[in-house]
């Protein structure tokens, strides 16, 4: 039972990822990301975008330490 | 405003004592641990990334190409979330074979010294520019500080400090293998400068120039046109482009893959620096917005690639301007110092080694030392020579790029080794050659022809990005279509070779290889020295051996072929650390060959499978992940079987070694793995050797002696068959079962049944023999009270005397064939004290009693409810033994306290004592200390059958020589108060003698 946990664990955390990724390379990447570019956006904001994938991949990596241990 | 160059060469030079004196700190464990392996330090080391490209060139890239700038970062942002799929791998695969470069890892998986050599020339092309871009930008600096030219001497001056610096960072050991935790602490506090000064010059920019961020926004209200050229160029320029050029940059660069790779220590930090590294870059770009926007108001220099001087310049604050300068050194410096290390120890594994391997009466260690040392300068004066032909207007950042470009060819290499096991080394090098064509023509010939270098034929070549297309975008597309299309036509084109295959499975971790054959011409780790010393000289093989041997707990006198096997391996993981997985891999096959033609078995290898499987990152799914679950099933199975399972493979290996055979033989699992029969400890080689070479498959009631006690085996045996191979031998299985149990009871029950018959015995002759006893008694009896002979009455009086003896010994024997229980008394209330005192004095009587001391310490009333017969029959038999145990003059102690509702009676002696093994069977009937004659061994039973009788415990302590401790544990004893107290008996605390 120990070994299915770790593994439904694992596969969860790669998909969290994976997920992240997914829509960071759609947000930044993506043709998509002109629509945020506009002259009239603050400066700030490429900064609070970037930030706040930052902090979810922090919060991701958080809860894998803890499943970890 | 101005500086003397002297006061800035000065304080640079300071700056750099500084670094390595915390290197130096760190290197002597001055530093705790627990703060040079933290992942902050690692998530800064990584910080190397940001150079004076980071540093002065950000606000002229955001000057030219606005928020393009930020696609820098936001790409290393990409790769790091990806740190689990991406990295991870790549750090395990850098770790599991002690590599430590890409040239090494690219030639590694795709086994090919001309991929190593190939990727080594490639990233000094590319690193070229970037070093020259560093001693552009403080030469630059020092020009904008100073008010003057710089003289060349300075440039050439900070070349050489930086090469003595970096020897002194990576190469002053004399093993080139250890990991470098003084060069990382010293990166990641360059790091924290580079943010204190970039910070500090952006909050002086907001504050100082725009009075705060309201400021700032009142003039982005009156000039809008400066958000504008920020959104602008990013929508239109080539975002996507530097998007995918960072983020192959990440972990590519030579730099990036030394710090994050090579020395890291633990993976954990690795996942840590995926938010921590991305957060570091965040921080280091948040003010450039600020800054080139008061660089363009205060006017502060022509170049805005050193605006960030510029501002704190027109602002007069020389300590600020002092602290933006050390900055810039700091990343220059940084950058300069890993990645000479990082390239010195490409060129060194990948072409100086197979160039000019040194003869083997060199030491090799101080060889591979200098040779780095010089192929550190030498690294550092090259990037000098290509400062000086530069043509300096060249931007920071289009020196920068081309390096980008130029590492970025590499990916298509990296998918096939974390993805792609099928790509082929003939894919690789027809698509780094193609994609580096490309970026030579597209790139690196335009950079050199516009610094009118190359002349017409330069001119010809070159394919720069025309008709206003983006050059980077142009270049980046076209070397990777180029290299991709390749990589993937002439992989499917071509087959790998078995060691590719080999090292594709070892990369991808999806399928492994088993090793094969064993080794031909070395059969013991002396002879692995012997062999070796002729290509690494003495000294070094033998430090590698011993290195190897230590690394894998091994003995020197190892025979075992599968041991030799490992060894081998670890012998050349830990060469490819010091010299590249070519020239190692070719160095064992060459000294240590192994008879490839063998076919290794099955059960040979199950450990190995096992091992990779349980320590594999991978993840079965469908019908993979059902079959590892059954395997997991049955091997849990075997593990709990209830028999002792030993399984052997074709070489008298030990492959399994269940639990209950741990239990069994006292020999732990991982101990007994790998072991040959022979080598078992005693009695199982023995043991298991006889069953395994007998003709019977059964073995039945094998007795043998285990840490000194009897055991009963049975040992079965069965042939295994390797389904791989029908018809050749696959092994044996062994089950042991315990019979110990069994024996013993089987044993007690004959010992019963013989107790029975001298129960049974003991009635008759009781009966038999009481009646003339009793007789012969009266008659004696008579004769006394008729006779008026002194003589006759005497003589009469013994013959009374010795029937009541022939009596007891009657009763005695009676009594121990009814379980002691021979008294019909029915249980009454009894004082302790009185009972102990009656068995004292019956002792003190003996013969061998009266030269002991008896101490009775019992100052308590207690009383319980028991047969006091009995009882005294107890304290009166261990009396006798503690007496007889006993030399003349020496004291022993009855005790006797209540322990909550337990009445606890010690009897303690300085006597012989017990030996150990004596010690677990003295309550054995016909178990005894004492010599033949003296001692029935009915004692100590008939008090264990009592104590019993009364719901008690008897627990004795002893060693041989240093006396014994009976403890006799009564239950439901109470405090008695009043005329029964045992102070009515006198003095409680007494003692016979």
């Amino acid at each position: 039972m120990a070994m299915k946990r770790l593994g439904s664990t694992g596969v969860k955390y790669l998909d969290l990822v994976l997920v992240v990724f997914i829509v960071t390379a759609f947000v930044f990447a993506s043709p998509f990301h002109i629509l945020w570019m506009t002259d009239e956006t603050p400066w700030y904001v490429p900064y609070l975008l970037w930030l706040g994938v930052i902090a979810v991949t922090a919060i991701i990596q958080t809860w894998r330490g803890r499943h970890e241990l | 405003m101005s500086f003397e160059l002297g006061h800035l060469f000065f304080a640079a030079v300071v700056y750099l004592l500084v670094l390595f004196l915390i290197a130096y700190i760190t290197e002597q464990g001055w530093l705790p641990q627990r703060v040079a392996r933290h992942p902050v330090t690692y998530a800064l080391s990584l910080g190397v990334y940001a150079t004076s490209w980071t540093f002065y060139g950000s606000v002229g890239f955001a000057q030219s190409q606005g928020f393009n700038f930020l696609s820098i970062y936001l790409g290393v942002t990409l790769a790091f979330i990806l740190a689990p799929v991406l990295l991870a791998p790549m750090l395990r695969i850098v770790r599991d074979y002690q590599l430590t470069s890409l040239a090494d890892v690219l030639s590694f998986r795709y086994r090919s010294q001309a991929a190593g050599v190939l990727v080594t020339l490639f990233m000094l092309l590319g690193a070229f520019p970037y070093i020259a871009l560093q001693i552009l930008a403080v030469t630059e600096s020092v020009q904008i500080l100073t008010q003057e030219a710089t003289p060349q001497v300075l440039a050439l001056g900070f070349c050489l400090t930086l090469t003595l610096f970096a020897i002194l960072f990576g190469a002053r050991h004399i093993s080139p293998r250890d990991k470098h935790e003084g060069l990382v602490v010293a990166i990641a506090f360059e790091s924290v400068v580079k943010l204190v000064a970039l910070c500090a010059v952006g909050v002086f920019a907001v504050f100082g120039v725009f009075g705060g961020f309201g400021g700032m926004s009142d003039w982005l209200a009156v000039n809008p046109e400066a958000l504008e050229a920020l959104y602008r160029p990013a929508r239109e320029g080539p975002w996507t482009t530097l998007l995918l050029l960072s983020f192959c940059a990440a972990f590519l660069l030579p730099r990036q893959f030394h710090m994050a790779f090579t020395e890291n220590i633990e993976e954990r930090t690795l996942l840590s620096a995926s938010w921590m590294f991305p957060l570091f870059l965040l921080l280091l770009n948040l003010f450039i917005p600020a800054i080139l926007w008061a660089g363009g108001e205060l006017g502060a220099g022509a170049n805005p690639d050193f605006y960030v001087l510029g501002i704190t310049l027109s602002g007069e604050h020389r300590v600020l301007t002092a602290l933006a300068f050390i900055g810039g050194i700091s990343a220059a410096s940084a950058m300069m110092i890993v990645t000479s290390l990082a390239l010195a120890s490409m060129c060194l594994n990948h072409l100086l080694l197979p160039a000019s391997y040194p003869d083997p009466d060199v030491n090799l260690y101080k060889w591979l030392l200098w040779g780095r040392r010089t192929l550190i300068a030498v690294v550092i004066l090259a990037g000098y020579g290509f400062y000086l032909v530069l043509e300096r207007n060249q931007g920071l950042v289009q020196l920068g790029l081309i390096s980008f470009v130029a590492v970025a060819q590499f990916l298509p290499g990296i998918f096939g080794l974390l993805f792609w096991p099928r790509a082929t080394r003939a894919g690789f090098i027809a698509g780094l050659l193609g994609g580096g064509v490309v970026w030579t023509l597209t790139l690196l010939f335009p950079l050199l022809e516009s610094s009118g270098i190359g002349g017409e034929l330069l001119a010809a070549l070159s394919m720069p990005a025309a008709g206003g297309r983006d050059p980077w975008s142009y270049a980046t597309l076209s070397s990777l279509a180029v290299n991709g299309g390749l990589f993937l036509a002439v992989s499917l084109l071509t087959r790998p070779s078995p060691e590719e295959q080999e090292a594709a499975d070892a990369c991808s971790r999806t399928t492994f290889t088993l090793p094969g054959g064993t080794i031909l011409a070395a059969s013991s780790p002396g002879e692995f020295k012997e062999r070796l010393a002729r290509i690494l000289g003495d000294q070094a093989a033998s430090f590698e051996v011993d290195q190897a041997l230590e690394d894998l707990d091994m003995d020197y006198e190892e025979r075992d072929s599968q041991a030799l096997r490992q060894l081998r391996e670890r012998i050349e993981r830990n060469l490819s650390g010091l010299m590249g997985p070519m020239l190692a891999r070719m160095i064992v096959d060459e000294r240590l060959q192994t008879d490839s033609g063998a076919r290794a078995q099955l059960a040979d290898n199950i450990r190995f499978i096992e091992e990779r499987i349980e320590h594999s990152q991978m993840r079965f799914e469908g019908a993979a992940a059902e079959l590892d679950r059954l395997r997991r099933y049955h091997q849990q199975t075997l593990r709990d079987l209830p028999l002792g399972v030993c399984a052997l493979g074709p070489d008298r290996h030990v492959l399994t070694w269940n639990l209950a055979m741990e239990v069994i033989s006292g020999v732990d699992r991982g101990m007994s793995r790998g072991l040959k029969v022979e080598q078992l400890p005693a009695p199982w080689a023995d043991l298991i050797g006889r069953c395994v070479d007998g003709a019977e498959r059964h073995l039945h009631k094998i007795e043998t002696s285990v840490a000194g006690r009897r055991r009963w085996f049975n040992l079965h045996k069965a042939a295994i068959v390797d389904p791989t191979a029908p018809g050749e031998a696959g092994g044996v299985v062994i089950l042991v079962e315990d019979l110990t149990d069994l024996q013993n009871l089987e044993s007690e029950l004959a010992h019963s049944e013989r107790l029975a018959s001298i129960g049974r015995l003991a009635a008759g002759v009781a009966h038999e023999i009481g009646n003339p006893v009793t007789g012969i008694a009266c008659l004696a009896q008579n004769l006394e009270s008729e006779s008026d002979d002194g003589d006759v009455r005497t003589t009469s009086r013994q013959i009374v005397e010795q029937t009541k003896r022939i009596s007891e010994i009657v009763q005695t024997l009676v009594g121990f064939s009814h379980g002691g229980s021979f008294s019909s008394e029915p249980p009454q209330t009894l004082l302790l004290a009185q009972c102990i005192r009656e068995a004292v004095d019956l002792v003190g009587l003996s013969h061998g009693a009266r030269e002991v001391r008896i101490d009775v310490d019992c100052a308590e009333p207690i009383a319980l409810r028991g047969d006091r017969t009995r009882l005294v029959q107890v304290f009166v038999n261990l009396l006798t033994n503690a007496c007889d145990a006993s030399h003349p003059g020496d004291e022993v102690t009855v005790r006797a306290v209540l322990v909550g509702d337990d009445a606890v009676i010690s009897v303690i002696d300085e006597g012989e004592g017990i030996s150990q093994d004596l010690l677990d069977r003295v309550f054995e009937p016909f178990v005894t200390t004492k010599g033949p004659r003296q001692g029935t061994g009915l004692g100590l039973p008939v008090v264990y059958r009592i104590v019993q009788d009364h719901g008690g415990q008897i627990v004795i302590d002893s060693e041989a020589g240093s006396g014994t401790r009976v403890e006799v544990t009564l239950p439901g004893a109470w405090l008695e108060a009043g005329d029964d107290a045992p102070a009515s008996l006198g003095d409680p605390r007494g003692a016979v003698s």
